[in-house]
């Protein structure tokens, strides 16, 4: 690989890849990161409801499609 | 000193960033939880981040903070360790004032003191309220700016040995001598779930100490009005705030909050389409709220030396107690939040007080919540470990193992350290048939670490890791075919990447 952020060397028998952690940490690839890595791994903005952070993972993972009123036991968002 | 006003803003966080540089002049003034962007050091401080701090001194309107890890409506005191980057902040931010909760979210008897990472209702009573005005003053004292403090939720039902809420809030502020930031949907929220109306509470509580508002939107959730920051001001909700802002002569701010997990799905154009609601009521506030400051006492110098309020809580607790109803002593506010604190993070009742409040409903929803908040958190920090486990065995299997681990370990607020402890557990107790699993989060917790101590580490893997990565990053299992044995090592650095380098190598990642 050409790249320096990510390249690969062979030493030894052994593949070496090297990754900035910053890259590593948010290797979400279908979707776009909507904070900053500092307050992601912080502390949690003002909570007195509901992160629906989990409920999302398990439904992408179970449903690509990414349908979240299938999960939480019939959640509805909004105001 | 009069206070300022600001107008209209919002409560910041980094996706709204592109809004407010696309529109300038949205947003009159922001509001900033400093907690969110820092990390917690091994010594037990905290580090801010300097660049995210630099950015918003950058941004041209007034800033507030906000603080959201330390409430001051409990009996322990907010911990000195956040003085010095709260005092950062207020230098680089030259806020007018700050904001705390009037909630409490540190429990736990003989030592064994824990964190709920949710804000809690205090006890209500006169011992609560002396409690209160104690921790809210240490907090005051060591700040240079005046300190309010927010209006809190509470899911429990309202109980017959505790003060109205606005009793409670009236008693503390008059006592601790402090502003109010009235949170109107966490209390519109109440009265949905069965609490003081919010007009009564109104009534309650001295109206020339409110700085500032908050709105939001929520919903419902099993039976209960959620104050999540999920999306718009409900109609309701909005009417309700035109009435009350023009009474509010000392208001300096109006701020709409949304919980960043929402933004996805709300939207920036939604945001801004919520700052205009809000503003249309800032801006009609005009003679009424100009009548209320002529009416108001200068400076709150009437309540503050001593009002009707500040008389029945500083001499004559009792009486406060019995204007708001007949609160009898019961429990201390200490054994309040024990007993509270540890049911929520799901410990079986251990004392009377505990029995009884079990059965309250609303502990049920509490515990929910905080489930599912420590998941997210742990789902956000170890992502590609969750994802493999929850591919290879489903998600039932991982929530089993959350469970296992929230019984041993009480909630940490900072993601990293929730994350960094379901770690730990998870690699003494690997699931064995789900095959790479330790690698995974080997590299996972390397990546945790140097994100944190900025120290290069080496995880070693026993097939190519990158299809392996991809996969995951993509949510799902990597095709058999692309599994390749062999002895390779991922080498991961705590290089400083701007958006565009860390995009260029995830692409490269992509292309692998």
């Amino acid at each position: 690989m050409s790249d320096e952020n990510l390249r690969a060397v062979r030493r030894s028998g052994t593949a070496r890849v090297v990754l900035p952690a910053k890259v590593a940490w948010d290797l979400d690839l279908f979707t776009k990161s909507l904070r900053d890595l500092a307050e992601k791994i912080g502390h949690s903005a003002c909570l007195s409801g509901l992160d629906i952070t989990f409920l999302e993972q398990r439904d992408w993972v179970v449903n690509p499609a990414g349908k979240v009123e299938a999960a939480g036991g019939g959640v509805v968002f909004g105001g | 000193m009069r206070t300022p006003e600001l107008g209209v803003g919002l409560s910041y966080f980094g996706g709204l960033a592109p809004l407010l540089e696309e529109h300038p002049g949205l947003v009159d003034v922001l509001e900033v939880e400093p907690q969110t962007f820092w990390t917690r050091l091994p010594d037990g401080g905290f580090r801010a981040d300097a660049e995210i701090l630099a950015r918003l001194a950058g941004y041209p309107c007034p800033k507030l903070l906000h603080g959201i890890g330390f409430p001051v409506g409990g009996v322990r005191p907010p911990s000195p360790a956040q003085v010095p980057p709260l005092l950062a902040a207020i230098e680089a931010l030259a806020p007018p004032w700050m904001s705390e909760h009037l909630s409490f979210n540190r429990a736990g008897a003989d030592g064994g003191e824990f964190n709920t990472a949710f804000l809690l209702p205090p006890r209500q009573t006169p011992a609560g309220v002396e409690a209160a005005a104690t921790s809210i003053r240490a907090m005051a004292d060591a700040m240079p700016i005046p300190l309010a403090v927010e209006t809190g939720v509470s899911y429990l039902r309202p109980r017959p040995d505790e003060m109205d809420d606005g009793a409670f809030v009236a008693a503390v502020v008059e006592r601790a001598d402090c502003d109010v930031l009235l949170d109107l949907h966490n209390l519109w929220a109440n009265e949905r779930n069965g609490r003081q109306p919010v007009d009564e509470l109104l009534a309650r509580i001295p109206l020339e100490r409110v700085r500032e508002i908050h709105l939001a939107g929520g919903f419902e959730h099993r039976g209960f009005w959620l104050d999540s920051h999920s999306g718009p001001v409900p109609e309701e909700l909005f009417e309700l705030a035109e009435r009350v802002v023009p009474r509010l002569p000392a208001l300096g701010a109006l701020i709409f909050e949304l919980f960043p997990t929402y933004l996805s799905r709300f939207g920036l154009p939604a945001v801004r389409r919520e700052v205009e609601r809000l503003r249309r009521i800032w801006d009609r506030r005009g003679r009424a709220a100009r009548r209320a400051r002529r009416a108001a006492p200068a400076d709150g110098a009437a309540t503050r030396a001593g009002g009707p309020g500040a008389e029945a809580a500083d001499e004559h607790p009792e009486r406060t107690a019995a204007a708001a109803g007949g609160a009898a002593p019961g429990p201390t506010p200490r054994e309040w939040e024990d007993a509270l604190g540890a049911l929520v993070v799901g410990r079986p009742p251990a004392t009377p007080l505990g029995e009884e409040l079990a059965a309250d409903p609303g502990i049920e929803v509490v515990r929910y919540l905080i489930g599912e908040f420590r998941g997210s958190m742990v789902v956000t920090s170890l992502k590609l470990t969750s994802r493999l486990i929850m591919l290879s065995r489903g998600t039932e299997a991982f929530e089993r193992l959350l469970a296992e681990y929230w019984r041993v370990a009480p909630p940490a607020p900072f993601a990293a350290d929730e994350a960094a402890g379901f770690a730990e557990f998870l690699a003494r107790n690997l699931p064995e048939d789900v095959p790479y699993v330790g690698e995974i989060l080997a590299f996972e917790r390397a990546v945790l670490a140097t994100l944190l101590d900025e120290t290069a580490r080496v995880v070693p893997f026993s097939v190519d890791p990158l299809p392996f990565l991809r996969a995951l990053g993509e949510a799902r299992l990597p095709d058999p075919e692309m599994i390749f044995p062999g002895s390779f090592e991922v080498e991961v650095t705590p290089d400083d990447l701007d958006g565009e380098a860390a995009e260029a190598a995830v692409a490269q990642l992509l292309l692998h």
